[in-house]
């Protein structure tokens, strides 16, 4: 039974009720169908490929789940490219597009009511309520200019980019071409900042002429691009942002930012970012309380692989695979360079265990774009989700054993740092090739397994319902702060089950490639029908504890007034 | 003296002896058959001897003329025979004997030692008995002598020509190879000067002591002699080819190549002659004007994997692999079993990081040549690029007792083993690495980087030490060496920050070259 304390923060336990009832396949541990289609969803990521191999052209682009609504269930919001070399949103085409969750299983296109198709040549979103008013609020990260979009509360949104000052930082002259961003508090205002991720120098119809090396123009290698500098912008409560990129230490370091992510590497209550770099070596920036940043990533190990490379990094996600609470770093990478992955040794020191864990050997031909750390099949050891294909599109000319569009990997944890390719029992649509890129992971059908969005260029959107059998217990958290950020992102999250074992989760957005996540802090409990403890700890300080609760819901906590 | 010897022979000996000649009632027959030979008309000749044989039975000069007949179509033994009778009825027919010693010649032409070369020895020093200052022979023992290495006695036959002979320009070229080979330099220098103001001087007289030459070494005297066919313009596209080698052999690499490009400028374009000036080329370290020889000769010999393979290798070391693969590739085409392409295709897949390439060709190379431990290294670093450890493992095992791989086996060993987080088995394996191979600084970088990781920060420092004394640009090791700093809050990491930054900027600028193509003008 809940405490008392637990009674007066614990609020509507049905938030999240299942919408569609599941029946149990055959197959592997980790299952997946693409609900795409029948749940009403036809949209296409347009690139615009041209002739002239524009870099742009491959990189497109992110998606989104989030409940805009707060009806309960998560919607979903596509980020689209425009035309080339006008990189305008010429036609209905190119616009982004929100579909709403219409709680039986399909979805309905809601852009033009929500005013959310965007302009320009769009890359990333990112959600959060900047302004604490329960809303989520929508970033949009473009080569063209950034957008930030505020809830109206209404099912619209109002594009406020000006007043809030987020139209995308300048170097040299140009705006710089932002890939995705993610909000987090990192100075503990109670306030979500907003850390944009920028890749290259570049501009339209300028990019050197690259080959396959059978004389066919191809996407050119970063090498090609000069890099650029992150951006951090200080909300400043009333509707505007300040850019502190210098003054916080972001600035002064320069890389081709493909993604970022949170977490609190050493434990000391303040969120760090760790920004995958492709082809040069990553950031680790440790928050130094607020006052600024220190980047050590090389220091902690994750600057480059064990083997000393800068690889191509592209999505990543921060957060416990091994379950002894110190979040672990995975992000992808192209063909031969595997996807690292880095485990927290504590002390701010990281050991690349990309081939120990086994996902070196798995990895070793893949190209990944997106991708995500969540627990698939609910047995208590978060799996790992990767959306993939190659960047180049003519790949098969300069090296036939390999092909652009691939299909999606899931890999599952194991436990003890290992892990297990199930792919080919996911599903028949699963694992059909595609162009893939962004992917967002959240639980829209509320049946506590998490679920997939996976955007494609030049081809259908992909919708993974999880199917996965087992049967395992599972619990969903929906925070809401009072004195820390309204969504409660940068929540730490400790949850043990009766059996002693304990797992660790945060409250984020900011996972894969260009891509947000739901926000919720979702755990799988194997096969306990209940929770022994959680310990909250929310980016205010304060430690909150609930004990005994029962699984198989999600629960909406809010944050104490007071600390306990 | 030489060539026209057999000539020489029919016409002015064709009898015993000239008195004799004159008054043979078969005069007319000699001069018939003479004219015969001398037309070419060697079946008319053949049947008029064996007619006049008929009448004449025991007329040696016949038999002379029948040896000549006989040589002249190849057939060795019938001339021999024939001129062995020839002398058997006249023991003194000094053109039988010249004949006969010509004919040995020519048999052991190919090797001086030949036992036909011995037998034309023993020819000339019979007919020196009864003629002991016939110039021909004494030239001949001459020659045969300093090529069977017995330089005194071939300078006492120079000694023995007629006064003016032992001054042409063919005895002066025996003499300065009989005292080159004897050591008297300077003497063959002063012989040499002769030689090469001498009115009769022939590429083919310094030809005939080049073997001697080289035999001992003498390649500045090889180099002065054709010197002087070229500037008494004499050289012809043969002799400037050999003067090319010679320089190209002392290092003279421009001279090489002038050399060279002049012989070029005489004859029709040549794909041998190419290739001579793209190895000149290569070996200048002007790979752009290797690669136009190559591409021309490319152009010539579409078909000669030679050609394809040398590009192959020029452009690996222009750190242009995707070009090298190409030709290598095509190289391997027209010549599969060749395990010099095959292992240089896997090297350069290796350097594009194609790593299932490269292990299908130095898999290849290894079944062309199974006793070479270099192919199976070289697979098992394949194999470990490609994270196939346990296909590394069995390579690298199987090699880590040879001599000249041992180092290399246990280095990738150990970084199997820091790949797979095993630092005791990593420390052990590289530690082997570097007591193999202490100027390996690959290793000790990795051993530094491995202790680094156990957070033996004292190992580590040594370690790193040692890689970046023996390469001070290794990333690797700098790298190691940075974050050390950083751990340890060394005040040198700003610096050493900065180092790092500027060798990733020039490694990166360096994997960009590799990726460029190039547009080869066939010179």
């Amino acid at each position: 039974m809940y405490s008392r304390t637990e009674a007066l923060t614990l609020l509507a336990a049905a938030v999240c009720a299942p919408t569609v009832a599941f029946a149990a396949t055959a197959g592997g541990p980790i299952r997946f169908e693409d609900i795409a289609a029948k749940a009403g969803i036809h949209f296409v990521t347009q690139n615009s490929p041209t002739p002239n191999k524009n870099q742009i052209e491959t990189m497109v682009a992110g998606v989104a789940l989030f409940d805009y609504d707060n009806d309960g269930r998560l919607d979903i919001y596509f980020v689209n490219g425009a035309a080339i070399p006008s990189l305008q949103k010429t036609g209905p085409q190119y616009s982004n597009r929100l579909y709403h969750n219409n709680g039986d299983g399909t979805f309905t296109d809601v852009t033009v009511k929500a005013g959310l198709a965007g302009a320009g040549y769009g890359m990333g979103v990112a959600i959060g309520d900047y302004d604490n008013d329960g809303w989520p609020d929508v970033f949009l990260a473009s080569v063209t200019d950034n957008q930030l979009f505020h809830n109206n509360r209404d099912g619209t949104f109002t594009d406020v980019t000006a007043k809030a000052g987020l139209g995308g930082g300048r170097r040299d002259g140009p705006k710089m071409w932002s890939v995705g961003g993610g909000w987090f508090d990192y100075d503990h205002d109670g306030l979500l900042d907003l850390f944009v991720v920028n890749y290259c120098k570049w501009e339209v119809n300028q990019d050197p002429v690259c080959t396959t090396g059978r004389g066919s123009r191809a996407y050119c290698h970063p090498r090609s691009y000069e890099p650029l500098p992150n951006s951090l912008f200080h909300n400043n409560g009333d509707g505007t942002f300040t850019d502190v990129s210098a003054a916080m230490g972001i600035a002064k370091h320069l890389g081709k930012g493909m993604s970022v992510s949170f977490a609190d590497v050493d434990g000391d209550g303040w969120l760090d970012a760790f920004v995958a770099n492709d082809t040069m070596p990553n950031f680790l920036f440790h928050n130094l309380g607020g006052k600024g940043f220190e980047e050590i990533a090389i220091r902690a190990g994750v600057a480059y692989t064990t083997n000393g490379a800068a690889v191509s990094g592209m999505g990543s996600d921060f957060r416990d695979v091994d379950n002894d609470g110190l979040p672990d770093i995975w992000h992808t990478a192209v063909e031969t360079e595997t996807f690292p992955l880095f485990i927290n040794r504590g002390r701010g020191l990281f050991l690349d265990m990309t081939v120990a864990s086994s996902l070196a050997r798995y990895t070793v031909k893949m190209s990944g774009w997106g991708n995500g750390i969540a627990d698939f099949d609910n047995d208590g050891w978060k799996d790992l989700f990767v959306a993939r294909a190659n960047v180049l599109d003519n790949i098969s000319e300069s090296n036939p054993e390999r092909s652009y569009p691939e299909p999606n990997s899931v890999f599952r944890n194991l436990g003890g740092h290992r892990f297990e390719d199930v792919s080919s029992g996911a599903g028949a649509e699963f694992q059909m090739p595609a162009a893939h890129r962004g992917v967002a992971f959240g639980d829209f059908d509320n049946d506590g397994r998490i679920d997939a969005v996976v955007s494609v260029l030049g081809a259908p959107a992909r919708v993974f319902r999880n199917i996965s059998p087992g049967g395992n217990h599972w619990l969903t958290l929906q925070l809401e702060g009072s004195r820390s950020n309204r969504m409660g992102l940068g929540t730490q999250v400790r949850l043990t089950t009766p059996d002693g074992r304990s797992q660790w989760n945060e409250a984020t957005t900011a996972v894969g490639y260009a891509s947000s996540s739901d926000s919720r802090v979702h755990f799988g409990l194997g096969t306990n029908p209940q929770v022994r403890e959680i310990e909250i700890r929310w980016p205010s300080g304060t430690k909150q504890i609930l004990t005994n609760v029962p699984a198989d819901h999600c629960m909406r906590v809010a944050e104490p007034t007071r600390p306990e | 003296m030489k060539a026209a010897a057999v000539a020489w022979a029919v016409f002015a000996v064709a009898c015993p002896s000239v008195l004799r000649c004159q008054q043979h009632p078969a005069l007319d027959e000699f001069a018939a058959i003479q004219g015969f030979i001398q037309s070419g008309n060697l079946a008319e000749a053949s049947a008029r001897i064996a007619t006049d044989l008929e009448a004449y039975p025991r007329e040696s000069a016949f038999y002379n003329f029948r040896g000549v007949v006989e040589a002249q179509q190849g057939r060795y033994a019938e001339a021999e025979a024939a001129f062995l009778r020839a002398v058997e009825l006249a023991p003194r027919f000094t053109g039988a004997y010249l004949n006969l010693g010509r004919l040995y010649q020519e048999d052991g032409a190919k090797d001086p030692q030949a036992l036909g070369s011995q037998k034309a020895i023993h020819t000339y020093e019979q007919l020196l008995r009864f003629e002991p200052a016939n110039a021909e022979a004494h030239y001949q023992l001459a020659l045969l002598l300093l090529q069977r290495g017995s330089a005194q006695a071939s300078l006492k036959h120079l000694a023995d020509l007629p006064a003016g002979t032992g001054e042409r320009s063919q005895a002066l070229a025996l003499r300065c190879g009989a005292e080159a080979a004897l050591g008297t330099l300077e003497q063959a220098n002063t012989t040499a000067e002769k030689l090469l103001i001498s009115p009769e001087l022939a590429e083919a007289d310094i030809n005939t002591i080049l073997p001697v030459l080289a035999r001992h070494q003498l390649a500045d005297l090889q180099i002065r002699l054709f010197e002087g066919l070229v500037h008494r313009r004499l050289a012809g596209v043969q002799a400037l080819q050999r003067l090319a080698l010679l320089y190209e052999n002392a290092g003279r690499l421009q001279e090489a190549r002038s050399t060279l490009e002049t012989a070029g400028s005489g004859q029709a374009p040549n794909a041998p002659l190419l290739l001579d000036l793209a190895r000149v080329a290569y070996k200048q370290a002007d790979h752009e004007g290797a690669l136009g020889y190559l591409a021309h000769a490319r152009d010539l010999e579409p078909a000669n994997p030679a050609i394809h393979f040398f590009l192959g290798v020029v452009l690996i070391e222009m750190d242009l692999p995707f070009e090298a693969e190409k030709s290598l590739s095509r190289a391997a085409d027209l010549d599969p079993r060749n395990a010099s392409v095959v292992y240089s295709l896997g090297a350069v897949n290796s350097q594009m990081q194609k790593w299932d390439q490269a292990a299908m060709w130095f898999e290849r190379y290894c079944v062309l040549k199974p006793a070479d431990p270099h192919g199976k290294l070289a697979l098992g670093s394949a194999y470990f690029a490609s994270m196939a450890d346990d296909k590394a493992r069995k390579e690298l095992t199987s090699v880590v007792t040879e001599s000249g791989t041992a180092a290399g086996a246990h280095y990738y060993l150990g970084r199997m083993a820091v790949r797979a987080n095993d630092f005791d088995a990593a420390t052990k394996e590289l530690r082997q690495a570097v007591a193999l191979s202490p100027q390996y600084a690959e290793a000790w970088a990795e051993l530094g980087f491995t202790y680094l990781q156990q957070e033996e920060y004292a190992g580590a420092s040594q370690a790193l030490e040692r890689s970046l004394a023996i390469d001070p640009d290794s990333f690797r090791a700098n790298l190691s060496l940075l974050t050390l700093y950083q751990r340890t809050g060394d005040p040198h990491a700003e610096a050493q920050a900065d180092r790092v930054g500027k060798l990733d900027k020039k490694r990166s600028e360096k994997a960009s070259a590799m990726l460029r193509t190039i547009h080869v003008q066939p010179y």
